[in-house]
């Protein structure tokens, strides 16, 4: 299996995002790992790696709940961008919410792929990166 | 014609006879009576069946208590040369009392001498409709007491209104007052006159029948909520001639049901933060819960010692931030179900002098300025140590979130409203988009600015205070522009 070349996490937990970064280091599943600790640093920059030509992730794992900008902002942000290279980004969400409204509310949204409850485990990362 | 019919007296009897009247004479100096065949028949007996007398009538016909009232005013009117007419019960043959009316006329000096010729009329069906009448009345008037219900008519031609006692009562107006269509619509709430007038056009106009609920202030001054239905009543030539109706006070019903809806609304939102407090509670714990998990988990499955050492680093920091969480939500709790807090008449201006000392050095520090134009012994009802805790969480939190373009500048002022002393806070910092966040500034873990200290904690649980209190607070604010907090604070 090929490591993809770049993988976004978008969190404002620095334990979960040390972890996974663990994971995806141990299982060489992303050449590059990028975080952010809100939807807002991260928006900002993926809107000027599209617009600049710059390499963009293949994933992004997304959370919900974060300060300043959240993970329902960072998409409507996301759906308003027009550029072709956007296809080329899977988006899942990760988080700890258990409420059925946050699950069905991602389902209704087509950027996002799947809704990943916390925490999650080698074996679903390992899942995730292998449909890409 | 030479001769007439009733000039043969056997005539005239026979004539006399075919009247439903009984007739009957009272001789005055001999104490006789006579009676007509028609007075026999009225009280079931044949002509001469019994004995016409005063002492037959007096102790077999008249009912026992009637006698003594009939003899008296009889008596009476004979002495003063007046006629007499009464109604009273007489005895038939059967045995059962029927309603008569019977009249009395002294004549004087005749051929036969003095005597009294009276008539006598069954009037028992006209008592009895009376009666039922008097009773419908009785219930209806007592009915519409009970439950404040009357009616009314408008006269469209003659242009005047008649309302029953009950449709006064409720007015607060002495039955029988006049009031005209104008007077009576000015008696319903300026906010629904227009509504009335509307509907009784409708009425009028549109032969449109009206069953609505108004606001109403009475004669003297009281608001009341008011039932009101209204019929078009139309004449042969289908024109609407009048408008007919009823007039409730549902004032009692009315309000109990908007104390239900009240009750139920809070009820409801109380509901809701337990369900939000509960999901909060999940979704923390279980942020840290995972954490740990995950951390364990590599902690298992390395050897290196430099990995291990850095992974219980970790884990402590987890552990660190679960016990930060857990007092966090302890906190809400204590605010949300402190049933006894203490409550107390304090002074305001006092509180925030108090708590402005508290922060000098963080106000010098930042080279803050702060104007604070409130009056002394401007008091509330109010738990001081929820007042220390909001003030200081709002100027901590206009020190923590000043732009750094510009020197911080505190603005405190007041109003006053006949329930509230309104505390406005306002400051020139870095401000928020309430656009986009309108729903958020007071939820529970919600920043906005990346400042080290922001944990969404603070506002949440001012809020929760002040409203644990029946007060309110509302936010204005601009980004970078700065934020205005107003804190409506009960003064009783």
């Amino acid at each position: 299996m090929k490591p993809i070349h770049l993988t976004c996490i978008i969190d404002d937990d620095e334990i979960y995002t040390f972890g996974v970064k663990k994971m995806l280091e141990s299982l060489k599943l992303s050449k590059e790992i990028k975080t952010f600790s809100n939807g807002l640093t991260a928006i900002e920059w993926l809107k000027s790696s599209l617009e600049h030509q710059d390499p963009i992730p293949e994933i992004v794992l997304l959370d919900l709940n974060m300060p300043i900008m959240n993970g329902w902002q960072f998409i409507e942000e996301l759906v308003e961008v027009e550029n072709p290279r956007k296809a080329e980004i899977t988006i899942y969400m990760i988080s700890s919410s258990l409420l059925e409204e946050d699950i069905e509310r991602a389902k209704q949204i087509s950027e996002v792929s799947d809704y990943i409850v916390k925490p999650i485990t080698l074996d679903q990362l390992s899942e995730l990166f292998n449909n890409q | 014609m030479e001769k007439h019919f009733l000039d043969d007296q056997e005539n005239l009897r026979k004539t006399i006879d075919t009247i439903p009247v009984g007739i009957w004479h009272w001789y005055m100096d001999t104490g006789e009576e006579w009676w007509s065949k028609r007075y026999y028949q009225l009280l079931g007996y044949e002509e001469g069946e019994i004995k016409a007398s005063q002492k037959v009538f007096e102790e077999q016909i008249i009912h026992p208590e009637d006698k003594q009232r009939v003899a008296s005013s009889f008596f009476k009117e004979m002495e003063e040369g007046e006629s007499f007419r009464t109604r009273l019960r007489l005895k038939m043959k059967s045995g059962e009392y029927r309603w008569f009316l019977t009249t009395g006329q002294k004549i004087e000096d005749s051929s036969i001498g003095n005597l009294v010729v009276g008539s006598l009329v069954d009037i028992q069906d006209e008592v009895e409709l009376q009666e039922d009448l008097e009773r419908s009345e009785l219930i209806l008037k007592e009915t519409g007491k009970i439950a404040k219900v009357g009616g009314w008519e408008v006269d469209l031609q003659e242009q005047r209104a008649i309302w029953s006692d009950e449709v006064y009562y409720i007015h607060e107006l002495e039955p029988g007052t006049e009031v005209s269509i104008d007077e009576a619509i000015n008696y319903y709430h300026p906010d629904d006159r227009d509504r009335v007038r509307e509907d009784f056009r409708g009425a009028v106009e549109d032969k449109k029948p009206y069953d609505n609920i108004y606001k109403f202030i009475t004669a003297k001054g009281n608001e009341r909520y008011v039932h009101g239905i209204g019929i078009p009543i139309e004449n042969e030539n289908g024109e609407v001639i009048t408008v007919r109706g009823i007039f409730q006070d549902i004032d009692e019903r009315k309000r109990a049901e908007l104390l239900m809806e009240e009750t139920l609304a809070i009820a409801t939102e109380q509901n809701q933060k337990l369900i939000n407090f509960a999901h909060i509670v999940s979704h923390n714990l279980r942020n840290h819960t995972s954490n740990l998990e995950m951390l364990v988990d590599f902690a298992l499955n390395t050897t290196e010692k430099s990995d291990r050492d850095e992974l219980l680093e970790k884990i402590g920091q987890v552990s660190e931030n679960l016990s930060e969480t857990i007092v966090h939500l302890n906190e809400i709790v204590k605010v949300q179900h402190t049933a006894t807090r203490h409550v107390d008449r304090i002074d305001v201006t006092q509180n925030v002098m108090k708590i402005l000392d508290i922060l000098t050095g963080d106000f010098r520090k930042s080279q803050a300025t702060c104007e604070v134009d409130l009056p002394e012994g401007l008091s509330v009802y109010f738990a001081p140590a929820y007042l220390d805790s909001v003030l200081l969480n709002l100027f901590s939190n206009a020190i923590r979130y000043r732009s750094p373009k510009r020197k911080l500048r505190l603005n405190i002022w007041h109003e006053e409203n006949e329930e509230y002393v309104v505390l406005y806070v306002k400051d020139n910092g870095l401000g928020i988009d309430l656009k986009k966040y309108k729903n958020r500034i007071f939820t529970l873990y919600s920043t906005f600015h990346s400042h080290p200290e922001s944990k969404g904690v603070g506002l949440y649980i001012s809020k929760n205070q002040i409203e644990s209190l029946g007060g309110k607070m509302t936010v204005e604010s601009e980004p970078d522009v700065g934020t205005t907090f107003a804190i409506h604070l009960c003064k009783n």
